[in-house]
């Protein structure tokens, strides 16, 4: 609103050279249009990444849901086929639940899920953190030479003494 | 600053350590502020060649580190008097040691990213050989932006060796140096790393980039709207302009009087034109759904007057700038695209075409070239392109160059 009004303003009463003057203070200090269309742009993208990775995991779920309650009675054809397979082999394991192999792909379990979510995080996390550790990295041999440019200086102030 | 390089076979490495004075946060010569990630970064060549001239490496690290430098550079091999004047003059620092003599060369290597209007650029110097800047990743740093299919368009740069041309296609890790606010060139000069590495093998004189009219006077996406004749990063007599000149390979803009229709339409005319690619998503095809691939669609139409074919609507995300008033990011091809696109009123531009209001003829300068820039070229080449723009494309008139050199100064 305050940038609106500057504008207005400024279109009716300042000459152009000290329009153009002020403008380019005022981009000069603000991140420029681009770059909020880029971080915007890049924003969007990740959110669309999210989206379709929470998909994939609602999917999973269902997967595992499905070849859970398929055990005990029937759903779809798709489900009754894992249900058989894993019908077949939870008996020797005694475990529901647990993961199962089907003819069509692989069932994935509840916690296996959870798994997955958990190392997505980790992942990011662990990238953000190292982005700091390099940094640091770069300030702490900064440091180091600088101490050690000021030390030399020293050494070579006390032999020509 | 100090920079160390390192040689190993094929790769170059580069070391920077910075300064008791110096700061992880700079800025671009654009005026970007940016952050550093990391201090070392490779360049690996396509094939063994001789150790370049200093200077080239010289440059070629400063395209890299400048941002974070305050007031010295110290490089571990000598530079030439002409290059550590060149960085006195354009940035105040101080640059050493200095010992040698400066190079020349004598062929012009085009900097080639698959785009439109380097393709362009590349029809324009058949003879010129192509160095093609592939990101790969970085082996301190996660990859996060897989979505970036460097590999696809170094894939296309190298089929464009099909055609017979002499293509190389070199890879570095450089752009994750940067973490803020996002991997990217340093300075955009960056890109050109790979020929300033093969500028003695290849005896390169020059290196054409393809940064047409909106990026070279109109000021870009940066400088929104305002006529830049003076613009830091590529004007001849600017800071960059010089430093690669001293360096013996001047920076060369042949398509810097034209725009970006004139650049699609010669990229899509050219031998080359199965190699063209500007979506930096796609695989085997261009994405079509982002929202370079929208704007170039824009162009591309409006080139070949036709309607656009895109599934994107104005609701979709990418074209919800389109839907706000103008100013726009390279709003010239807007107003071009707008003004000459067969049911503009059924795309997601509908709503910047009413706001535009542009005509055929208040768009024509954009078919034409800017004497000026060719004035700009070095004299090597100038002839040649001035020879090209009056045969192929045609001279601007003094009243169309006025509205390059008014260029948002009326809003
Ligand atoms: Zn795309």
């Amino acid at each position: 609103m305050f940038l609106l009004m500057v504008r207005v303003l400024m279109r009716m009463v300042v000459p152009s050279r000290i329009r153009r003057a002020a403008r380019a203070r005022l981009d000069a200090r603000y991140a420029s249009r681009a770059d909020h269309r880029d971080a915007l742009f890049e924003l969007k993208m990740l959110r669309r990444e999210v989206v379709a990775l929470r998909r994939e995991v609602d999917r999973l779920r269902e997967g595992a849901a499905r070849s859970q309650g398929g055990a005990s009675q029937a759903g779809s054809s798709a489900a009754q086929s894992s249900s058989q397979a894993s019908s077949k082999a939870s008996p020797a394991s005694s475990q529901p639940g647990a993961k199962a192999t089907s003819k069509g792909g692989v069932v994935v379990s509840p916690a296996q899920v959870a798994r997955g979510e958990e190392a997505y995080r980790l992942a990011i996390e662990t990238a953000e953190s190292l982005d700091q550790v390099l940094q640091n990295e770069v300030r702490l041999w900064q440091a180091i030479d600088a101490l050690r440019s000021t030390l030399r200086q020293g050494q070579y102030t006390d032999a020509s003494r | 600053m100090r920079v160390l390089w390192a040689r190993d076979d094929l790769t170059w490495r580069l070391q920077f350590l910075l300064d008791p004075e110096d700061s992880d946060t700079g800025t671009c010569a654009d005026g970007q502020r940016i952050e550093l990630r990391t201090n070392s970064c490779g360049v690996r060549l396509a094939e063994s060649i001789p150790d370049p001239h200093n200077d080239l490496l010289a440059v070629a690290a400063w395209t890299i580190v400048a941002p974070w430098t305050k007031s010295r550079v110290t490089f571990d091999r000598p530079i030439s008097a002409r290059l550590a004047e060149a960085l006195c003059s354009g940035w105040g620092v101080d640059a050493g040691p200095v010992s040698g003599d400066a190079r020349t060369g004598s062929r012009l290597a085009v900097s080639y990213s698959s785009g439109a209007d380097s393709v362009a650029v590349a029809a324009m110097f058949p003879e010129a050989p192509l160095a093609h800047l592939q990101r790969v990743s970085h082996r301190r740093v996660p990859n996060r932006w897989t979505h970036y299919r460097s590999d696809v368009l170094a894939g296309l740069a190298g089929l464009a060796a099909k055609t017979g041309r002499e293509v190389s296609v070199v890879q570095s890790d450089l752009e994750f140096v940067l973490s803020f606010p996002r991997p990217g060139y340093p300075e955009h000069q960056a890109v050109a790393v790979g020929a300033l590495l093969q500028a003695d093998a290849l005896d390169l004189g020059g290196i054409a980039f393809g940064y047409e009219l909106g990026s070279r006077w109109l000021g870009g996406g940066r400088y929104l709207l305002r006529y830049t004749p003076e613009n830091p990063m590529w004007a001849q007599d600017g800071a960059w302009g010089r430093l690669f000149a001293a360096a013996g390979t001047p920076i060369v803009l042949p398509v810097g009087g034209v725009s970006e229709a004139t650049t699609m339409r010669l990229s899509l005319e050219s031998e080359l034109r199965d190699q063209v690619r500007w979506c930096l998503r796609g695989t085997t095809t261009p994405c079509g759904t982002c929202g370079k691939c929208l704007y170039k669609e824009l162009i591309q139409a409006a080139v070949e007057r036709r309607p656009m074919r895109t599934s994107v609507t104005a609701a979709a995300p990418v074209a919800k700038k389109w839907q706000e008033p103008p100013p726009y990011g390279g709003q010239e091809m807007i107003e071009y695209g707008c003004a000459r696109v067969p049911g503009i009123e059924e795309t997601p531009f509908a709503r910047a075409a009413e706001f535009l209001q542009a005509t055929v003829a208040s768009t024509a300068w954009l078919d034409r070239c800017y004497p000026p820039a060719i004035d700009e070229i070095p004299e090597p080449w100038r002839d040649q392109v001035r020879a090209y723009m009056v045969d192929s494309i045609g001279l601007m008139t003094p009243d169309e160059a006025r509205q390059v050199e008014t260029w948002g100064a009326d809003r």
